[in-house]
């Protein structure tokens, strides 16, 4: 049996925790360049000299007194749950501020190991850390390391079993203390604790509690007599010192630090020349002028690059699944299934997938975008550029992240509110993240867009998304005016220099995600085909129509009459859409073909099946570079179109009218089952997972009214 | 002569005497290095009334104005 090692990793948000996680334990922990990317405890295992070892990723925080929800899942962790080590990253280019926490750690008397992250990135900032010394001055194991260039990831495994190792044998307390000069003070309060509640000692480390009963950040019920003796303690402290006890502490453990780095630390040129390259970034970035519309000038390049780069690939993917459902027909008819089995596997299942499958190429291009966005920095750029806008309904720039996060998926945007300061502000972003068009709706517009927009594809997607955030902003207004009644409270965020991301950073988080929406839209339609294939065929014999989701959907289909598409299968399309986005079209494969479609008699051989695959997908590159061509006009555009199955029904059971009332609907009602659970969740609350859904059927009734009204 | 951060030219570098802002706020940016004697200079603003964004030291942070208006500093006299 391998002993266990538990190991929790502390720092401030942005240094690398979760990166270095990874590059020790070979996970995929989710890392990004900016402040509160991981929001719980995440846990990776590696093995190592014969050890289990446990590394627990934390949110990052600032302090021991962080009061966010995020920071005190980390404090909470440390202080209840006692790691056997702590494994404290900091980012060596900002040392001053990250020795803070770990002054204040050290009061927790756990065995720590000091990791000087990004310490490829000081090289070029002219910066000099005498690492072997800081590691004397505090007594701690000190490690430059690198999770990007993996640099020092053994040493840390070694320098964590030696500190366990050490800890077993001796009692250990850490050798460098903090020592404040209200320590008179501190004792008295030790004494206080010891009088009137001293099992106070067995929940926290004695140190930490002592200064933080004097500063008063302990939330524990205290009893009435030690809670009067101690705010005795503090005037007399404040009358003495000249001020508060909290801002006296900060400033002695500051006072510490730079003690500390006096003696180890080398600034060679000014701070000006070290943060150079984002500077010169963020002149134009957040340029009082231009800031705001490069933002949006990015927004819609985001757009044609996802189109015009993964449509050749759609069409690819699309002729090669066409021909394998011909191929699996083939042998469906050889290997004599009967009819109602074939007609399942063939139009249910693989269609449905199929359908979903085709959409791939978009969500990997929509995936590559956002991972661009989210690993070089410009995410906390946006945050800053949107403040002064989110605060006209009383939000923040700090809400703007899980909104724009939301265009990938609404359900971990819905988990990233968790940054956001104030629960009032925090309820309120997360009634606006549905209307994010994510991922999973675009597939759907993709397609529907391809059959009645063909020309004018992007603009007509580019028009659904600008839709969903102007109905979030009359909803927040709405909603602010009449219930919130929110004046922002404050911003405060820290702006990350910009880094570059690696091309093996944005493919894998890019992969992680398509492969995740693979999966569930995989288990998800398989799951719904069955249902509805069943619901569409029970009584056995009827029609679909006359089936019972024919009949049930035929009398709700009534309501969305007005808004151009009151039929029962849209509306059975609909339901199926509450569960998710991606079975849509699927549900709509299982309920409008077959009825109406004579099969094609055509057949197709394996090894022609093969040879097609592969030229395809050549032959899509060179689609590719055309239509960048035609992009900038070099090559004439000819219009290419070759309606298949659901594709020739949908042209003519809806309108372009109705067709685009239709998205709108499915754009803004709610965006899915994860979604919903997320929300209540996070909110800890089922009215206000009731609300979002109310709110979101309302908008989406009230904005396809309006429009199908104008349109047709 | 003590003024706001926000009156100071951008670009200048100037060191913090202390901040004038409600406690739980002067907290968190004390504990995020803005303690009196840190040097800082305001790098950008945003138009309108839009946040701030100032260095510490070796790093980069955003605040609105009125925050930002809360942080007393020490300018030499001309
Ligand atoms: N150059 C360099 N960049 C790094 C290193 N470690 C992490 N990064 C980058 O720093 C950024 C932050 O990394 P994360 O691992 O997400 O940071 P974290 O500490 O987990 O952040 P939170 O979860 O927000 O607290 C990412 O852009 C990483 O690619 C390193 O050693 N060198
Ligand atoms: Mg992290």
């Amino acid at each position: 049996m391998s002993k266990r090692i538990r190991v929790g990793v502390v720092g401030n948000p942005n240094v690398g925790k979760s990166a270095l996680i990874n590059a020790i334990a070979g996970t995929n922990i989710k890392v990004g360049n900016w402040t509160g990317v991981t929001v719980e405890k995440i846990e990776a295992t590696v093995e190592y000299r014969g050890y289990t070892i446990n590394l627990i990723d934390l949110p990052g925080i600032y302090s021991l007194s962080n009061q966010t929800a995020e920071g005190k899942i980390s404090i909470d962790f440390l202080i209840k749950e006692k790691p056997d080590v702590i494994l404290n990253v900091v980012d060596s280019g900002n040392i001053k501020r990250n020795l803070y926490l770990t002054v204040q750690l050290l009061d927790l008397d756990i065995p720590m190991v000091l990791s000087l992250n990004m310490w490829d990135e000081i090289k070029d900032r002219s910066l000099e850390i005498d690492y072997k010394r800081l590691s004397n001055l505090l007594c701690l194991p000190t490690v430059p390391t690198s999770a990007i260039k993996q640099i020092g990831i053994t040493q840390l495994l070694e320098e964590i079993i030696n500190q366990y190792e050490k800890s077993l044998s001796v009692n250990l307390s850490q050798c460098k203390h903090f020592e404040p000069e209200v320590k008179n003070f501190l004792s008295e309060v030790q004494r206080l604790v010891e009088k009137y509640q001293p099992s106070l000692l067995d929940i926290y480390p004695r140190r930490y509690l002592l200064s933080s009963l004097l500063e008063g950040s302990i939330e524990e019920e205290l009893e009435d007599g030690l809670k009067e003796s101690i705010s005795d303690l503090r005037r007399m402290v404040e009358k003495l010192f000249g001020k508060d006890v909290k801002a006296l502490l900060i400033e002695q453990r500051y006072g510490l630090v730079l003690n500390l780095l006096k003696q180890c630390v080398v600034q060679k040129t000014s701070d000006e020349e070290s943060v150079n390259f984002s500077l010169v970034l963020d002149k134009v970035f957040l340029h009082r002028y231009f800031g705001i519309p490069i933002f949006f000038l990015l927004l819609w390049l985001s757009f044609e690059i996802t189109f015009t780069f993964s449509t050749p690939f759609v069409d690819w993917l699309d002729s090669t699944l066409g021909n394998m459902s011909l191929l699996v027909k083939v042998y469906l008819e050889e290997a004599k299934f009967p009819l109602w089995l074939k007609s399942f596997i063939v139009e249910g299942v693989l269609g449905g997938v199929g359908f979903v499958l085709v959409f791939i190429p978009v969500l990997f291009a929509l995936y590559i975008i956002i991972a661009f966005l989210e690993g070089s920095g410009y995410i906390a750029r946006a945050a800053f550029l949107m403040d002064r806008f989110m605060s006209l309904f009383g939000l923040s720039g700090k809400s703007f992240i899980p909104l724009l996060l939301g265009f990938g998926c609404n359900v971990p945007a819905v988990y990233s509110s968790r940054v956001i300061d104030s629960p009032k502000e925090k309820i309120l972003t997360v009634l606006l993240i549905p209307f994010m068009s994510c991922g999973a709706r675009l597939t759907v517009f993709a397609f529907f867009v391809s059959i009645f927009f063909s020309s004018h594809k992007g603009l007509i997607i580019f028009s659904l998304y600008t839709l969903g955030i102007l109905t979030a902003i009359v909803v927040a207004v709405i909603l602010n005016r009449f219930y919130f009644h929110l004046h922002s409270s404050y911003f405060i965020l820290e702006l990350p220099p910009y880094r570059i991301p690696t091309l093996k950073y944005i493919l894998s988080i890019s992969w992680i995600r398509v492969k995740f929406f693979l999966v569930e839209a995989g288990t998800l339609i398989f799951a719904t085909s069955v249902v509805i294939w069943f619901l569409t065929n029970v009584p056995f014999g009827a029609t679909k129509e006359e089936s019972i989701l024919g009949k049930v959907s035929k009398e709700v289909s009534v309501i969305f009459e007005p808004i151009g598409f009151g039929t029962w299968q849209a509306t059975t399309s609909l339901f199926s859409g509450f569960i998710a986005k991606e079975v849509v079209i699927s549900t709509m494969g299982n309920v409008y073909i077959s009825e109406s479609v004579e099969k094609k008699e055509e057949s197709i051989t394996f090894s022609e099946f093969i040879r097609n695959t592969i030229s395809g997908f050549f032959e899509s590159f060179v689609v590719l570079s055309k239509s960048l061509g035609e992009k900038f006009g070099f090559v004439e555009k000819k219009p290419q179109e070759q309606d298949t199955g659901l594709m020739e029904v949908i042209k003519s059971e809806f309108t372009p009218a109705s067709a685009y009332s239709f998205l709108v609907f499915l754009l803004l009602y709610t965006p899915c089952l994860a979604t919903v659970f997320a929300i209540r969740q996070e909110l800890g609350s089922i009215k206000w997972m009731l609300a979002s859904i109310g709110i979101n059927f309302i908008t989406a009734y009230i904005a396809s009214l309006i429009i199908y009204r104008i349109l047709s | 002569m003590e003024k706001s951060i926000t009156e100071i030219e951008k670009g200048l570098r100037v060191s913090i005497k202390r901040i004038e802002l409600p406690q739980e706020l002067r907290d968190k940016l004390y504990e995020l290095g803005l303690i009196p004697g840190q040097e800082i200079e305001i790098l950008q603003d945003a138009p309108l009334g839009g946040p701030v964004k100032i260095r510490v030291g070796n790093y980069c942070l955003a605040l609105r104005k009125r925050e930002a208006q809360g942080i007393v500093v020490e300018v030499e006299n001309e």
